[in-house]
């Protein structure tokens, strides 16, 4: 198969007219055979997370290049926490060297990666994660913290998981994290579950695994920051559905489709209150491997 | 005249009246998100026999003046001869396609002949932009167009009415696909018909006229020189809502 990925990310209305940065990032990328698609969504109210998501992202793929590099491996169980330690200790060192604060840093980080043999996401805080199908079928899931504080891979690496836990209630065992999963089949005929994720369970992130067998069936994997389901009279269904309706996929396909989406939903609304993300990795079949790395 | 575009990576596109087809870069060989559909359309008619060389030398130096600008991967070139000697009046040289795809060593010195259809290599630089132009902005692409009709003599033997490219105009200004439009009416040698070609110029509804003087040397390359940097004011327009607005009044 081939993989070719895209990501584009835009400032909301509400940060636009308070003069804040853009604090949602997006990069994705290809190395040696695999794909990787990573978003990061920035906390409004702590420090400088536009440079958190930004670190948050490269790290992220430094991460999993690195990892893919030496053990050839994003399919076991293992490899999320062995990138998940990868990423910390490059994001430890570069927030120190550039002496960022602690807070700084506090953003999401949802990724995909994929290759040959299949893959997974890994969401660490909020957002939504897509699987389109080649047979038009599309999965969507959202995830929710609860009182909108989301968990922030910082908390950890930077010793500040007690405040977090104290801030859900502290009972690690309670609910804190809700995911909807919304589908819908080939006939266009579409059904909602929801369930609940332990503060616990929470802060180790939804783990999303891709076999071969599943990769094979789809078209498209896309990540996206929370902003997705902030879009202005647009349900976040309807948001995700008209991102991923490429109208064509060569070159930037994720930037045109975001960039003609936001200018349509003005038509209905401000569009975007909040900023707004997404990474995406398109599975095309046979052939070469894109073309270059991206220079992990 | 052979077409210069044989490659896979051209599509044909039939659409119109009067057959004025055209070509243009296949949609999935592009991969910015926003380009500037730039034509040219140079006269070759029997009145310009004698500076053909220079003609076809000031074509070349505008393209290759092109490839500088910084945003020259955005931008899609069509190069079309015009004349009566021609069907349909237009002979397409090559159609919009990427500059890096373009070898304007390749470029045909014209061959002077036949009559001067003006409304014809209006139509067909309008209707190919409108067209192809409605295709991208279809794949979700950004466009804004610039397009050069550079002439030496007045309107005399076209198969496009005047009707026909003043519905086209109406198409580029209402359909809201282009995000703006320059059409640009360069008068060469034209000082006799200056008052004709004016007349055009309003009549078809071209944005601006402007007298490049007499066919020499220096003022061939100055024109080169406002080609191409009327491109690349009209391609760093692209994505600001309106049109360029430091195109030189003067040559």
């Amino acid at each position: 198969m081939k993989l070719f990925t895209d990501d584009h990310f835009l400032i909301g209305a509400m940060h636009l007219t308070s003069g804040k940065p853009c604090q949602d990032y997006a990069i994705s990328g290809s190395f040696g055979g695999i794909a990787y698609a990573i978003v990061s969504d920035g906390c409004s109210s702590a420090g400088l997370t536009d440079m958190g998501a930004r670190l948050i992202t490269h790290s992220a793929a430094r991460a999993i290049c690195g990892h893919w590099s030496v053990s050839g491996d994003i399919v076991s169980a293992s490899a999320p926490q062995e990138i998940e330690i990868d990423q910390e200790i490059v994001l430890g060192g570069i927030r120190q060297t550039l002496g960022l604060l602690p807070q700084d840093m506090l953003a999401t980080c949802a990724y995909a990666c994929v290759g040959a043999e299949g893959g997974f996401v890994h969401v660490r805080g909020d957002g939504v994660v897509a699987f389109v199908e080649k047979d038009g079928g599309l999965m969507l899931l959202r995830y929710d913290w609860a009182n909108n504080t989301p968990f922030y891979p910082a908390y950890l690496a930077e010793n500040l998981l007690p405040t977090f836990i104290s801030a859900h209630g502290g009972d690690p065992d309670a609910p804190a994290l809700t995911e909807t999963v919304w589908t819908k089949d080939a006939s266009g005929k579409s059904s909602e579950t929801s369930r609940r994720y332990s503060l616990k369970a929470g802060i180790a992130g939804a783990m999303l695994p891709i076999s071969r067998e599943r990769l094979e069936k789809l078209s498209f994997v896309a990540i996206f920051s929370d902003g997705v389901t902030q879009v202005e009279n647009i349900d976040w269904r309807d948001a995700a559905v008209q991102l991923l309706s490429f109208k064509s996929v060569g070159g930037l396909f994720a930037k045109r489709r975001m960039i003609r989406f936001v200018q349509t939903s003005h038509a209905s609304g401000k569009g975007p209150i909040d900023d707004i993300a997404y990474a995406v990795i398109r599975i095309a079949p046979d052939g070469k491997q894109k073309g270059e790395d991206s220079g992990c | 005249m052979p077409r210069l575009d044989q490659s896979n990576d051209m599509q044909n596109f039939n659409a119109g009246r009067g057959g004025f087809a055209f070509t243009g870069a296949r949609f999935d060989k592009l991969g910015s998100t926003d380009y500037t559909l730039v034509t040219i359309a140079v006269d070759e008619t029997g009145s310009t026999l004698g500076f053909e060389r220079e003609l076809a030398k000031m074509l070349r130096t505008a393209v290759d003046a092109c490839r500088k600008n910084p945003r020259s991967d955005n931008i899609l070139l069509r190069v079309i001869y015009f004349s009566s000697k021609y069907k349909d009046g237009v002979s397409e040289i090559h159609g919009f396609k990427p500059l890096a795809d373009i070898d304007t060593s390749a470029y045909p010195v014209p061959s002077p002949g036949g009559l001067t259809p003006l409304c014809d290599a209006t139509y067909s630089s309008l209707h190919a932009t409108n067209v192809y132009g409605q295709q991208l902005a279809d794949q979700d692409f950004g466009v804004n167009a610039i397009f050069f009709i550079i002439t030496d003599g007045a309107e005399n033997d076209s198969t496009a009415t005047m009707q026909m490219v003043k519905t086209e105009q109406e198409r580029a200004r209402t359909s809201e696909q282009l995000e703006s439009l320059i059409s640009i009416l360069v008068g060469i040698n034209a000082k006799p018909c200056q008052a004709a070609l004016d007349q055009f110029k309003d009549e078809a509804g071209i944005t601006h006229y402007r007298d490049a003087g007499d066919a020499t040397p220096r003022n061939l390359a100055k024109l080169a020189a406002f080609v191409s940097a009327s491109v690349s004011s009209q391609s760093q327009a692209l994505g600001t809502g309106g049109p360029s607005q430091n195109i030189a009044a003067v040559i």
